[in-house]
């Protein structure tokens, strides 16, 4: 790679290409079986791989817009999405994602530059200090339920929806699928924080999903096939705008669809064979070392954007540090996933299903 | 001789009609609130369950059990005391627990709106635009806590025999017009309506019986039972509890069998005749098998009386089936019924080689018209497909596809989950040849891709990003090609899943 080219991509071995095809199945295994987007794992693994943030972002979510595109057909298929409430989210998330990449562009334009940083320091920082902030929230949410949370359970706290049902301010809009009525005015800012972090951080679902069911009252899989629904018009609107800016690094975004694509099945496959409890513990703990990795990388950008002084050796240390890190939790959630799918499989085809008790009380 | 479930948004209301109605026919009555009182003794949070369901409908594996105890726990009391009929209950959704029992006289009471709204000023104390306020949050309430427990919305009028608005109604008049109508032999017991029964009762008295015994009180259960024969479906993830299914079900009076089957879901086979050598049963069972599924069989025979007639508009009507009268007898009756050789449709011995191959999720039969059939389609069960085979076979071939196909969009339309015709089975879930072909010229396009964008790594990226002077072409080919290559490579994992059966 040369010239302006070498600044903005990096330079792809066959090391590097079964990395990122890595890195998509185990973002392919997590989505699948968390129901979001996975770019919480795919969009810092690229960028400990030395891959720009903000062409990580803008591959990432070419590649979301592909994937979403396969998996809200099939959620219409089984009834789940609720295409009006989709495009009324849309119409306000296309702006969130149009600020997003504007924001990205020119940080990455802007950053770094005077210190002898690399360039595109500044949006690194600011991708990774909003991937940090919103997903400890998340992670801690979930946390939180899940602590409160015993076996007679009733799901998710519910305090938000319990605050806003009383509220009712007009123009409210009714929807048939999802089977609920909301203020315009709630709408809007969910659709404008969604496309918000899709375009920052490739992660709008985890905003949206957990927007629809506690703030909107929709159903768990109405809100997923929705969400993938409004995925599929973001990931493109999102792709064609960093396409335009010229951040979209094709390759990878083929080499993540030809591991999410697999993943993503076999994620799906995991949900049915293990507790919800036990998808939400996994969960949390992949956010949170994600999370903890996305940190160990901040004083590295900190030093190139000359706001830390430590010696520019150490610049390996943390990369490493968070790329280790980052990888241990993907794979350490994967295995645990797919030992579960696997040991069902096994189960599957030994286990005679039907024991017939005859005449246990004649 | 029947039993008469009264429905309304107003419980003082219902409560008066309930009672007034009982004491004409000398019927008990039960209410829901005195249920619900026992329900919350014998351990079901139902203010919980209330509280979660009206707050926020979020669903949850912990809300689902409790939402199934509650049903189950209802059912088994209302049938307690209904034994054989006589019984007069009112609650909010009553009229949805026993479906297709013919001898339950389903009754929605509208109340006046006026009267309630002067009711809660003088009880609550409350001044008029508050008490409307309330009155319409109490009603939305009520409608949603329907709609979450049985998946139906109570306002649709077709779930009633008689919707009585009560604006110009008396009390006193409303109970004398009940009273003559649960007269009509219409709503007389029948040994069909009486099995119908036995078989929800037994269903939800080995539901309680499961729930209220430790060792099974924390699995996710599905009952159903038949004749006797109770199945019992669990997740795979507990199959420890598989061993304690038929010891704690030992107690249960009226059960014959005990069927405990391992499922991570239900597939729903609806068909008039079944026949465990037939290809449809193989195909059906290889995808039971890949899904881990159990396969539950109705056997639906289409009232004989069934009419569908095309109005002026050309859509498809269909007239209510006219119940056979029973030829009079003058109250003799005989002491034991002849023995009948009662043609099931092959639904035994199918039920059998399901049971042999461990896919057995029980099997029933129902005689009626497509809303009975939706209707007899559980919405608390987890069924990921309702398979439609061969039906209306006594109607020339092309009117039974026209049939076919309007059951297809009416149950599509009536129930959230994926119906398909036996003609596409093999098409949606088994590889053929023109399948096969497709795998190998998307493999071969799909190489082609890795190929021309690895080879030439430099001049696409070059050809990609603005500074070349290509920004236009750029945005058009990154928004073709990813999802191109995503409908690519999807159709192939999805193939090679498919062979590895984990579709």
């Amino acid at each position: 790679m040369t010239g302006e080219l070498a600044n903005l991509f990096i330079t792809l071995d066959w090391i590097t290409a079964i990395q990122v095809v890595i890195l998509g199945f185990i973002g392919g295994v997590l989505s699948g079986f968390i129901g979001s987007g996975g770019a919480f794992f795919m969009t810092p693994g690229m960028m400990n791989l030395g891959v720009n943030g903000v062409v990580a972002v803008a591959s990432n979510i070419t590649h979301k817009f592909g994937k979403a595109m396969m998996g809200s057909k099939k959620h219409g298929e089984m009834g789940n999405v609720d295409k009006k409430l989709g495009l009324f989210l849309l119409l306000t998330s296309l702006i969130g994602i149009r600020l997003a990449v504007w924001i990205n562009s020119l940080l990455f334009h802007g950053g770094g530059d005077g210190h002898g940083a690399a360039s595109g320091a500044g949006a690194n920082l600011y991708i990774s200090a909003v991937f940090i902030g919103i997903l400890t929230l998340v992670a801690l949410s979930m946390l939180r339920d899940l602590m409160k949370n015993t076996e007679e359970g009733t799901g998710p706290s519910k305090k938000i929806s319990e605050f806003l049902a009383r509220i009712k301010i007009p123009p409210l809009i009714s929807f048939k699928v999802a089977d609920v009525k909301v203020s315009l005015w709630f709408l809007m800012p969910v659709g404008l924080a969604t496309g918000y972090l899709a375009g920052t951080i490739g992660v709008g679902g985890f905003v949206g999903v957990p927007a629809m069911i506690y703030v909107f009252g929709v159903p768990t899989a109405v809100a997923a096939g929705t969400e993938l629904y409004l995925a599929m018009f973001m990931g493109a609107w999102g792709a064609l705008n960093y396409a335009w800016e010229g951040f979209v690094d094709i390759r990878m975004t083929i080499l993540l669809l030809s591991g999410s694509l697999f993943g993503v099945y076999l994620g799906a496959y995991g949900v049915k064979v293990v507790g919800e409890r036990y998808i939400r513990m996994v969960t949390c703990m992949i956010i949170l070392l994600c999370v903890l990795s996305r940190a160990i990388a901040v004083p590295m950008y900190l030093r190139q954007l000359g706001f830390l002084d430590i010696s520019p050796e150490l610049d390996p240390w943390f990369n490493n540090g968070s790329k280790f890190l980052l990888f241990a939790s993907g794979i350490s959630g994967v295995v645990m996933i797919l030992f579960n799918v696997f040991r069902a499989y096994q189960a599957r085809k030994k286990i005679h299903l039907t024991l017939s008790y005859g005449r246990a009380n004649p | 001789m029947a039993i008469v479930i009264i429905s309304s948004t107003s419980a003082a209301l219902r409560k008066e009609v309930a009672e007034n109605l009982a004491g004409k026919l000398g019927y008990p009555c039960l209410g829901r609130e005195e249920l619900v009182d026992q329900a919350t003794e014998a351990g079901i949070p139902v203010g919980k369950l209330e509280m979660s369901v009206i707050k926020s409908p979020a669903q949850s594996e912990g809300l689902a059990r409790l939402k199934e105890r509650y049903l189950a726990f209802i059912t088994a009391k209302i049938c307690e005391q209904a034994g054989e009929g006589n019984l007069v209950y009112h609650g909010r959704g009553g009229h949805l627990l026993l479906p297709n029992v013919s001898h339950v006289f389903r009754v929605r009471l509208v109340p006046n709106r006026e009267y309630q709204i002067q009711s809660n000023m003088l009880k609550l104390r409350m001044d008029r635009p508050k008490a409307e306020k309330y009155e319409q949050q109490v009603n939305e309430d009520i409608e949603r806590w329907v709609h979450i427990i049985h998946s139906q919305d109570m306002d649709d009028p077709k779930q009633y025999d008689l919707v009585l608005n009560l604006e110009n109604m008396s009390i006193a008049n409303t109970g004398a017009a009940l009273c003559s109508m649960v007269e009509l032999p219409d709503f007389r017991p029948n040994p069909a309506s009486l099995a119908a029964m036995g078989n929800y009762c037994l269903a939800a008295r080995a539901r309680m019986t499961l729930a209220l015994d430790e060792r099974t009180a924390g699995a996710d259960l599905t009952v159903s039972a038949n004749e006797g024969v109770l199945t019992v479906t669990y997740m795979p993830r507990q199959s420890q509890v598989a061993q304690f299914i038929p010891e704690v079900l030992a107690g249960l009076a009226g059960v014959k069998e005990v069927l405990a089957t391992m499922a991570e879901t239900n597939i729903l086979w609806i068909q008039e005749t079944f026949n465990p050598q037939s290809e449809t049963f193989t195909q059906i069972n290889q995808i039971a098998q890949r899904w881990g599924a159990a396969i539950e069989l109705l056997r639906f025979t289409p009232s004989d009386e069934m009419v569908i007639e095309e109005d002026e508009e050309g859509a498809t009507a269909m007239s209510p089936p006219q119940k056979e009268k029973a030829p009079y007898t003058g109250g003799i009756e005989e002491d034991t019924p002849e023995a009948q050789v009662i043609d099931d449709g092959g639904l035994h011995q199918t039920l059998d080689e399901l049971i042999r191959q461990g896919r057995s999720g029980g099997g029933h039969l129902l005689q009626g018209t497509f809303p009975s059939l939706s209707k007899t389609i559980s919405r608390n069960v987890n069924y990921s497909l309702v398979v439609i085979g061969d039906l209306f076979l006594a109607r020339s071939k092309a009117v039974q596809t026209r049939l076919l196909r309007d059951l297809k969009v009416f149950l599509g339309e009536h129930i959230r989950i994926p119906v398909i015709s036996v003609d596409e089975l093999q098409k949606k879930y088994f590889l053929g040849g023109k399948e096969l072909i497709k795998f190998f010229v998307f493999a071969l396009l799909v190489l082609g891709i890795y190929w021309g964008l690895f080879a030439h790594q430099e001049t696409i990226l070059s050809f990609l990003q603005k500074y070349k002077g290509w920004k236009i072409f750029a945005v058009v080919v990154v928004g073709l090609l990813a999802p191109v290559f995503a409908y690519l490579y999807g159709t192939i994992a999805h193939v090679v899943l498919k062979i590895v059966k984990l579709d």
